[in-house]
């Protein structure tokens, strides 16, 4: 305790004289604190900008997405508009094509058929085939379809026979379902 | 006290601070205190600007994904002709001969670009563009050029006026913006029509499904808050979204390529036989799903304003008539299920009997006495032999049934207007029953009549009809729908009964070959019903509303077509028969029902030795 009290630093009056090397003179402590709000402006502009940046950027890229969304959505409605039953029946009404109402049914999977297919001559189901291409089709029929036609009449359930089982054979995947084929004659 | 003095600099600048201090106490007082809400409310209507997200409206599909109905994204293209004049320069800075070349050309050099993306002429769009005031003389900033524009092409418009020089040289076309606008498209157009419906100018729902649904199919719409400045959005501030929800996306039960075939074959039909009208209706009798419901004429739901009102909605529901012959069905149904009959009962049918004030008649007339079993009087379809057949039963009763039925109350189809047609009560007249036992007296729509012809034939089943197959909400899950209810209303013995005497009309006696469909057993009756003169309240002894109703297989029926033709003297089962087998014909093997094994030739009794 004796020994203690001998070893205590003696206090001694502290005299602020501005240059005692351990403070910074006036002069320097403004510039520290100009350089620190320097630094510190710098960053806060920095980040601004970079985000500042960084939203045009994302506005830019959302915009992009918007367009690309608005294209997809006009190549889509084309793809509605044909893909319509009123499109693929003109489609198929100019291609010749008739209602099939006498199918050929084959069971799967033990390729049972069922019916007798017959070639169809178009009248089974009068107004079905869009007026418009009826009255385009006859040229079409007695030049290229009507003739040959006439000529392979007899081997045309043959024909749509084995279209039939072509047909099965590509939607077979489905054990028991029944496919039915429309193929027009 | 110096003036340069310490104290009195200090004493001075703290004056000076207080004063301001003060001031600015002061003005935080009158901001804060005074009328704070009034204050911070307008700084935040000055900065935060909120903007709609519009909820896109569910589509409408067919059973087979087929799309009926869809929303496209589409704008308004809008014109500032005020900005266009200067093409957006200010126009402190042009000399006056740029601003006169600029006033002069840019409208021609906008109007170039639109021909090019939006069609028509420069001189549809040269009128709107050099508008450079309004008729008041203000400013003009807002001319709408078109409307119902693509999305897509829109940007490719602003695309392309990006790359026009202006004739000061400098690239970019100004003055030309958009507002979102989106279209219901139907790709299919007249397909369906009558079912799907169609939306107003506001997108709405106005007709069909798309009125009935509007609701679940508009969605809700979202918004978005932000605030921004001068230069555009301010980023990390305050930003509120909320996102739209879309709407509910609807399958039908429809199938659009039988409905395609039903609509082409009924208006062909319906030409051919001068009908006013006509509708048709194929159902799934073990469900009550609605595969086709096509009626003429109809309407292309782009473009609903151009047909007559009167075809705007869908006949097959929202009118009401008397069903006729077809319902001599119900009659011998109720019969059957009672025990009080069944096909082999003999009916002594005379030339005449007394009903009420008059007398019912064959519309075959014969003088002499028939000897006919109940097959016998379907067959002939004797208003006589039903009226003296249905006489065993009492009127409560046979109410009873004809309510189970579902007549008298709406079907519940998911299609706005449906008419509830009219039952006569419990207490009715005996000559209102024998009015009723050959389908007068009594009115039905033709969604009732398919309903209640599927229930009798199934094996005894009542399903509510429906044309809605699913929904799905924005994110694909699915949403349930309101449980269909389906009762027993005659025995299966019963139905069994019902399909044999129905078998009898297309397969019995000689002749119906063309009623028929080879490789299957079907069952039909034919309906000729007087219509009632609106003006008179008479019947009309020359409009006839003529049916035909045909079910099969008849061993185990999959499918009914009903339909109805609106004609002048000319019979069901001339005028209504061809449809009704050509679409079974059609709709069999589409739904993979096979063929029966054989066909047996129905001998069964007609008529007996008394």
């Amino acid at each position: 305790m004796a020994q203690h009290r001998s070893r205590r630093v003696r206090l001694r009056v502290f005299t602020p004289d501005g240059h005692g090397g351990r403070r910074l003179t006036n002069g320097a402590f403004v510039l520290l604190l100009i350089g620190l709000l320097g630094i510190g402006l710098g960053l806060v502009l920095v980040l601004s900008t970079q985000i500042q940046q960084q939203q045009a950027e994302l506005e830019e890229l959302q915009d992009q997405a918007e367009q690309a969304s608005y294209h997809e959505a006009a190549l889509q409605g084309e793809v509605n508009e044909l893909s319509t039953t009123n499109s693929l029946a003109r489609m198929a009404a100019a291609l010749g094509m008739v209602p099939n109402t006498n199918p050929l049914i084959i069971q799967m999977p033990d390729g049972t058929s069922h019916g007798t297919p017959a070639a169809m001559d178009g009248t089974e189901m009068p107004g079905v085939v869009p007026a418009e291409s009826a009255a385009a089709n006859p040229s079409a029929n007695s030049s290229s379809a009507g003739q040959p036609a006439e000529a392979a009449e007899p081997p045309l359930p043959d024909e749509q026979d084995q279209a039939g089982q072509g047909d099965d054979e590509a939607q077979g995947t489905d054990p028991g379902a029944v496919q039915s084929s429309q193929a027009g004659g | 006290m110096r003036l340069g003095s310490t104290t009195f600099r200090l004493r001075a600048s703290m004056i000076v601070l207080v004063l301001i201090l003060c001031l600015l106490a002061g003005r935080a007082f009158q901001l804060q205190g005074l009328d704070s809400a009034a204050n911070a409310q307008a700084a935040a209507e000055k900065m935060t600007h909120t903007r709609t997200i519009k909820a896109t409206r569910g589509s409408i599909l067919d059973r087979n994904g087929e799309v009926l109905a869809t929303t496209q994204p589409a704008v308004k293209v809008i014109a500032d002709p005020a900005s266009i004049s200067v093409n957006g320069y200010n126009a402190d800075n042009l000399t006056d001969q740029q601003a006169a070349d600029l006033a002069d050309r840019t409208p021609h050099q906008i109007a170039e670009v639109l021909v090019n993306f939006l069609g028509g002429a420069t001189t549809d769009y040269l009128p709107a563009l050099k508008r450079t005031t309004t008729g008041d003389g203000s400013v003009n900033q807002y001319e709408v050029l078109k409307e119902d524009v693509v999305a897509d092409t829109y940007e490719q418009l602003r695309q392309a006026l990006d790359e026009v020089t202006d004739v000061l040289g400098n690239k970019g076309l100004y003055g030309i913006t958009s507002e979102d606008d989106p279209i219901r498209v139907y790709p299919s157009g007249t397909l369906a029509s009558n079912i799907v419906g169609f939306v107003n100018s506001e997108g709405t729902g106005a007709g069909g499904f798309e009125y009935y649904a509007d609701e679940q199919l508009a969605g809700t719409d979202g918004y978005e808050q932000y605030e921004s400045g001068q230069y555009g959005r301010i980023p990390l501030a305050d930003n509120t979204l909320k996102d739209a929800t879309d709407g509910t996306t609807y399958t039908l039960t429809i199938d659009s390529e039988l409905q395609y075939s039903a609509q082409q074959l009924i208006a062909s039909e319906a030409a051919k036989y001068n009908a006013l009208s006509a509708s048709t209706v194929i159902m799934n009798v073990k469900t009550g799903e609605i595969l086709t419901l096509a009626t003429t004429p109809g309407y292309d739901a782009n473009d609903p304003g151009a047909a007559d009102p009167d075809d705007l909605g869908n006949r097959a529901i929202s009118e009401a008539y008397e069903p006729g012959s077809v319902a001599k069905v119900f009659t011998n149904a109720a019969l059957f299920d009672q025990g009080l009959a069944d096909p082999d009962t003999k009916v002594e049918v005379p030339a005449s009997i007394a009903s009420g004030d008059g007398q019912i008649r064959d519309s075959n007339r014969h003088a002499d006495t028939k000897y006919y079993t109940a097959r016998g009087v379907f067959y002939h379809s004797s208003n006589i032999g039903s009226a003296l057949l249905l006489r065993q039963m009492d009127t409560a009763t046979y109410q009873q049934y004809m309510t189970d039925f579902g007549f008298g109350s709406a079907s519940g189809i998911e299609l706005p207007g449906e008419a509830e047609g009219y039952l006569p009560d419990a207490t009715m007249a005996d000559y209102t029953q024998d009015n009723m036992a050959f389908g007068q007296g009594f009115s039905t729509n033709v969604v009732q009549m398919a309903a209640a012809l599927a229930s009798v034939t199934n094996g005894g089943v009542y399903h509510r009809p429906t044309v809605v197959a699913s929904a799905t909400d924005a994110t694909g899950a699915a949403v349930s729908l309101p449980e269909r209810t389906s009762r027993r209303v005659i025995s299966e013995q019963a139905s069994a009964e019902v399909r044999d005497i129905m078998e009898a009309v297309t397969a019995g006696g000689t002749g119906q070959e063309n009623r028929m469909i080879s490789g299957y057993r079907m069952g039909g009756k034919s309906g000729t019903a007087q219509m009632i003169d609106q003006e008179t309240g008479q019947y009309d002894a020359h409009r006839y509303m003529s049916s035909y109703v045909t079910v099969a297989p008849i061993e185990d029926p999959q499918i009914l077509v009903y339909t109805v033709l609106e004609v002048q003297d000319q019979y069901g089962g001339t005028v209504a028969m061809p449809t009704s087998r050509m679409l079974m014909s059609m709709a069999l093997p589409r739904y993979g029902v096979l063929p029966s094994a054989e066909v047996p030739i129905d001998t069964e009794p007609l008529e007996y030795e008394p």
